[in-house]
Order: structure tokens, then sequence, then C-alpha cells
């Protein structure tokens, strides 16, 4: 079977993996205490550098040695390692969930196992990445990969070509699928794209689905050379992948449109430019620099009279919300890089009026107009208004 | 943990407001201050048991987990490099000795615990003399804190029963006297 390529690695995973259990083994043997070193994936470990482009780690390390209270979380790495290194071993592959429904399974049916039963799958997942973190490599190196979600891709101009695990190529010229939408799947690295004619004028990554399929319905994809993305929410590791592929291999302008809103410009416009802190070891092949900020901005909602709303402090997740804003224009290196002023700038505006605009409040500026999102979004990339 | 009630009893030999009920408190300072210093003495009572049970279940939960986690740690690490069975055994043995070292520091802070509030129950019965009937003093420092505290509210329950009936004989005993001076003054009227 060929094997799925993320990056070029130049690790042996399953020699790095043994050695570190032999070294763990022999410390035991002499009683002496084994020591798990992983990188610290936190923001305070999350260095920016724009000539980069995305969130790097740092030299902070998490140390865990051996006593009473980490015997526990010790044991689980060395049973879940188990698990993945037999995957890595025999070309097969889970997702995270079946990783966690496949030990649950084997921890009841054995007795003796089952102190390590996980209660829920967020601990088994942190065991994972706990594994990944320790042995510096990607989750999808370790032949675990993310649920599909979000990535619906539609366009006139582009073809993909993929290639299978057992080394067959599929052609999709997204052209034929008519109102069906290209799913990039969650291993994006293995697409081989082209055009059909020419150079595609730009790729627009839209953060609700719906809205991308609107644009979609109505023919904004027959009416210009371009790329409509529905990043669904937050961009899962498949849509950071394929934007991150879209820009390496087709060099288009990028733009994003969401909401202005403290979360979409932290939690999912941020993600997807410059990647996060717990995927500091993966940021560099998940994450697209280029994509810039096409709004709704402040400066819209003026020109446009867009409708907004004051933000309900009250609401657990939206004054959390607000805070996780003040918080990252203290701490996060991104937005506190010079590079990111004008988004720092929204960011502080949205903490300090203390109002939100949704991204389908544009259509409420001329009902009667089924284009008007589309002529707002042609309008603002070719006047430049956009971050 | 649950939350904990403190009662406060105040008796009295006497009745200080005459037009209110018999329960009527005076809150004067003094009295206050009284019922505060006698809270905080019993907090600090009740903190040192709390801390020797914690420390208690700390060493059992220490102990559960050498049992149960560490054969499977070593098993899981033997199966993946291979290892033979007697390198297996003498990881396991390693093992044991390096938790055991945790669980002798957890031993020792169970022990202190334990010896405090032994000594504190030492010098409460000194204090309080023969009168008082609570935990008897040969209690081993290894028996159930648990119990131990069960025990000792029961005396100091017993105790501050009886300190009740004297007080409430000697209040008798004083509206009787108070009775007859009255009556007594009257008869000279």
């Amino acid at each position: 079977m060929a094997k799925i390529r993320v990056r070029e690695l130049r690790k042996d995973i399953p020699k790095e993996a043994k050695i570190l259990c032999e070294q763990m083994l022999s410390d035991l043997e002499k009683a002496k205490r084994p020591v798990l070193n992983a990188i610290k994936c936190s923001l305070d470990n999350s260095f920016y550098d724009p000539k980069v482009g995305y969130l790097t780690p740092g030299d902070k390390m998490v140390k865990t040695e051996l006593n009473v209270s980490s015997v526990q979380k010790m044991a689980r790495t060395v049973f879940m390692l188990e698990i993945l290194l037999g995957n890595i071993g025999s070309g097969g592959v889970n997702t995270k969930r079946e990783l966690y429904y496949r030990s649950k399974g084997r921890i009841r049916s054995e007795p003796k196992l089952r102190p390590l039963d996980f209660d829920d799958q967020p601990e088994s997942d942190a065991i994972i990445d706990f594994i990944c973190d320790m042995l510096e490599v990607y989750r999808e190196e370790m032949n675990c990969f993310a649920n599909d979600r979000g990535g619906q891709t539609y366009s006139e101009n582009l073809v993909v070509t993929e290639t299978l695990p057992d080394g067959e190529r599929a052609v999709v010229d997204l052209s034929t699928l008519g109102t069906t939408p290209f799913q990039p799947k969650n291993k994006p690295q293995q697409f081989k794209l082209k055009t059909k004619k020419g150079k595609i004028d730009f790729c627009l990554v839209i953060e609700s689905e719906g809205t991308a399929n609107t644009l979609v319905a109505n023919g904004m994809h027959k009416r210009h050379n371009c790329i409509i993305l529905g990043a669904q929410g937050v961009p899962s590791n498949g849509v950071r992948g394929w934007c991150k592929t879209i820009q390496d291999q087709l060099a288009v302008p990028m733009y994003f449109y969401g909401d202005l809103d403290a979360y979409t410009l932290q939690n999912i416009y941020r993600t997807l430019k410059a990647g996060s802190a717990a995927s500091l070891i993966r940021n560099a092949d998940f994450s697209a620099p280029d994509v810039r900020f096409l709004g709704v901005l402040p400066e819209d909602v003026k020109k446009y009279d867009l409708d907004t709303y004051t933000v309900n402090e009250r609401d657990v997740s939206e004054a959390r919300s607000l805070k996780k804003a003040k918080d990252a224009l203290q701490n996060d290196p991104f937005f506190q890089d010079k590079k990111n002023k004008k988004l720092a700038d929204i960011l502080r505006w949205l903490v300090k009026e203390k109002r939100r605009c949704e991204q389908q409040s544009v259509f409420s500026v001329a009902p009667n107009d089924k284009l008007v999102l589309e002529n707002f979004i042609v309008d603002k990339i070719n006047s430049g208004s956009y971050v | 943990m649950g939350p904990y009630v403190f009662a406060v009893s105040v008796t009295s030999p006497f009745i200080k407001f005459k037009n209110a009920s018999k329960e009527t408190i005076d809150g004067s300072d003094e009295l206050i201050e009284e019922i505060r210093r006698a809270l905080m003495q019993a907090g600090q009572k009740l903190s040192r048991h709390i801390r020797a049970e914690h420390k208690a279940a700390d060493l059992e939960r220490k102990l559960q987990h050498i049992e149960k986690f560490g054969p499977i740690l070593v098993e899981g690490l033997a199966r993946i490099v291979s290892a033979s069975k007697a390198r297996e055994k003498r990881a396991e043995e390693g093992l044991q000795k390096l938790l055991g070292r945790d669980t002798d520091t957890a031993e020792e802070a169970l022990k202190a615990a334990e010896e405090r509030l032994q000594a504190l129950k030492e010098k409460e019965q000194e204090l309080l003399g023969e009168g008082y009937h609570g935990e008897s003093a040969d209690s081993s420092a290894s028996e159930d804190a648990a119990d131990g505290a069960a025990e000792e509210t029961k005396g100091v329950k017993a105790s501050s029963a009886k300190a009740t009936k004297k007080t409430t004989s000697k209040t008798a005993k004083t509206t009787a006297k108070k009775a007859a001076t009255t009556k007594k003054a009257a008869r000279k009227k």
C-alpha cells in the first residue's frame, strides 16, 4: 500500500517509539523513574513570526516523571502507543473516535486492563495528542485521521487528482459535479491540483457552509473564475490542510468571509491563517498564512448600514469569547505582532463596542436582490477592502 | 465531603429578660466573642480530623494505583520491545520500589497527622479532667480516623449534656432560692 504522506518525514516512528519504550523499561529495571518529554502545546509556548506565517513552538517542554499520580497516564500512553504501532505496522488507519472505541472494547473485554478505561473520548484524545507531541509527529503520521468535517468546495475551473492508498489515481473535475460539492476528506495533502484553463482569480473561504451553498445556488462560481469553500465553523484539520494545499499549489489570492465577532476572528480566522496553540507542531502543514480577512469589517457596518446587535454579556459563551478576546490582545503572539495590527484593532473595536454583525446581515441591505452578497464580496475584493 | 453544621448551645442560670421568652439570648459583645472562640476551636479540631482522613485516603489511593497500573505499564512496555520475562520481572520489582517510596512519604504524612490528632485529644482530656468521657486514650493511631471523629463527637456530646444537666440543676436551685427570698419579702410586707 502506498503510504499517504502529509510531509517528508525522516523519522522512523516505530523505531523511535521502541527506543523510548526500551529506555523506560531499562529505567524501571534500575528502579529509576522514567521521564517522558513532550513539547508544550499552549499559548505561552507559542511564537509568531510574520515571515514564517504560523504559530511555532518554543523551548518549553512538558515533563512527565513516573510517580503514583502519573502512573495511570504512562500506562495509558503505552497502551495506546501499542495500538498505534500496530496500525503503522499493518497499514491500518483509524480516526480518534475509532481508537477510543477500540480501546474501550479491548479494556472492557480484558479485566486486567479495566483500570485504564477512558470515561469519555477527550481522555483518549489527550493521550493520542500526548504521544504525538512526545514523538513530535503528526497524528496523520501515526495513521490516525480526523473525521471529515467542512471544506465543501465548488469551482468551474478546478481539477483534483487524488492518489489512492493502493497507488491508483482518481481525477475529479469539479465543474462536472453540478451542485454537489467536492469534499477534500481528511487527507488533502495527497491531492494534486490544476486549473482547466488559465489561472483562478480568487479562492473564497466562507465561515458558514450554508452561506457558501447559497452563493453557489445563485451561480457565483459560474460568473466568477473562483473557488468557493465552506469552512463550517472552526476549520477542521481537513479544511486547514486543504486551504494550505490550494495556497501552495495554485498560488491564488485567498479571502476569508465570516461574522464580525471575537470568536470568528480569534478562533476561526486565526486558526485558518496561523494555526492554533494546541497544534503547534502541526501548524506548518495545517495553516494557510496567505488567507486575508475580507469581512465583515467594522467599516462595512458603517458603509452599508449593516444590522448589528449588542453582545449579550449574560450569555456564558458570548461573555467567555469577549473575555478571551481581551486575553488574546494581551497574550496571543499573533494579535500582538505588528503585521496583524489591523486585526488586533478589529478585536479592540469588538471589545470596546460590544457589538457583533452576522455575515448574513448583508442580505438585508437589498432584500430583493439575490446577488447582493456576491456583489458585496466582489466589490470588496476589487476595491481592496480587506485586512 | 459534605457541609458541616455547628450547633451552639447557650445556657445560663439567670433569666435576663423578664418580659421576653426564656430562650432569648443577650447579644452582648462578650457572649459573641465567646461563641466565636468556641467555634474557632471546634473548627481547628475538625480540620485535624479531616486532614488525617485525607492522608489516609491519599495513601489508600496510592496503594491502589500501584497495584492497578504497575503491571499493565510494565507488560505493555515489555510487549513493545519484545523483552524477556526476566526483564519484565526486574522492571516490575523496580517499579514497586519506586512507587513504594511514594507511599512511604504518604505513610509518613499520615502518621504525622494522626500523631497531631492524638496529641490534641490527650491535651483535651487533660483540660477536661476525669469528667470527660470522650474517646478512650488507648485508641490506636491506625484506627479509622472517621470512626475516631464520630466517637469524639459522641464524647463531646455526652460531656456537654452532662454540663447542661449540671447547669440546669443549678438554675433550678437558684430559682428556688429566688422564689423563697421573694416569699420572705412578701411576708415581711
